[in-house]
């Protein structure tokens, strides 16, 4: 039943739109990680560990900056929070699988959760094996994408200039699709609120972290309230 | 080694966040707090990410032209809605804005 052509060939299909997405981030991901000075082979290593893709272009800068594991792995569970709730609406899709549903756990990301709430598995396929072949595709992408990346950087040694903003302009990104997916305000003015009055204060310390930190705190208090 | 204790630990902590619904949930429903606290980190992580990547002292290099780029970007993202035109149009951007004054 795992390579039942038919339930093969829909996965495939239905991962197609992750396709182009996966395989240029994955590229610039590898790009930029062979460019930090890190070796070519930490970037499909970290796809296929990790598998997270804000998670992962953090972690270049986490890894350059001199900050603790824990404080790195605090970030990534803050920065992955949101997977916390996507599981909750699967619990019942998910609940008769069997030997793939750790794995389809594990390659939950942002797409493959779109993927699976939207589609629903063709006639006649095992809704498992439907789920498991549709992440791994997008997995398989996003190693390749890497991998591409890392060895195109590692080829051509052309410095390019600039070519770290592509991080910054993936968060601009990624915090206007929170604006539009969470429609409320106050998630937004803590950190702004938070930055705002470290730099007025002088306070000397890791930014990122206390902003992190205490935005969550009040993410939390704030709740449904917001 | 510390990049590969690193790399397992964010693996870890990446799991964790994805498993934790499943371990914790599938018997009870999820306190309210925790559900819409949950929907809302995300947006203020991604914010102070933003905030933190960009310059924040006008004598830091390229003030201006970061803060052109990051204006750029969502100029393209609100115009184009496509996350990649906005990441690497903005990218590229900024880095022949870099080339011409920076």
């Amino acid at each position: 039943m795992t390579f039942h052509k038919p339930t093969i060939s829909a996965s495939l299909k239905a991962s197609s739109p992750v396709f182009f997405g996966y395989i240029s981030i994955g590229f610039a991901f590898g790009f930029l990680l062979v460019k930090a000075g890190f070796s070519w082979v930490w970037a499909p290593v970290m796809c296929v560990i990790i598998f997270a893709g804000a998670a992962q272009f953090v972690s270049i800068s986490l890894l350059l900056s001199d900050k603790s594991i824990w404080e790195i792995g605090l970030a990534i569970l803050l920065i992955n929070a949101r997977h916390m709730v996507y599981g909750l609406s699967l619990l019942d899709r998910f609940k008769p699988f069997k030997k793939f549903k750790y794995y389809i756990i594990y390659g939950l990301t942002d797409e493959t959760y779109a993927l699976l709430t939207s589609i629903e598995p063709p006639e006649g396929s095992s809704p498992e094996v439907f789920d498991f072949w549709v992440t791994a595709f997008n997995h398989s992408y996003w190693i390749l994408g890497s991998l591409l990346g890392a060895l195109l950087g590692t080829g051509v040694s052309f410095n390019a200039p600039g070519l770290e903003f592509a991080l910054t302009a993936l968060f601009i990104v990624l915090t206007i699709e929170q604006i539009k997916s969470i429609k409320k305000i106050s998630p937004f003015l803590l950190p702004l609120l938070i930055v705002f009055i470290i730099k007025i204060t002088g306070f000397q310390g890791d930014i990122l972290m206390i902003t992190i930190m205490l935005s969550s705190i009040g993410c939390f208090l704030i709740g449904d309230r917001g | 080694m510390k990049i590969l204790l690193a790399v397992i630990v964010m693996g870890a902590a990446t799991l964790f966040t994805r498993f934790f619904p499943f371990l914790l949930f599938s018997k009870k429903e999820p306190p309210k707090w925790l559900v819409s606290g949950a929907r809302l980190i995300p947006g203020a992580v991604m914010l102070t990410l933003v905030i933190t990547n960009l310059p924040l002292n006008i004598s830091n290099d390229n003030f201006t032209l970061q803060w052109i780029g990051a204006f750029l970007v969502i100029i393209l993202h609100l115009l184009f809605k496509h996350p990649l035109i906005s990441i690497f149009g903005g990218t590229i951007l900024y880095m022949l804005l870099l080339h011409l004054f920076g």
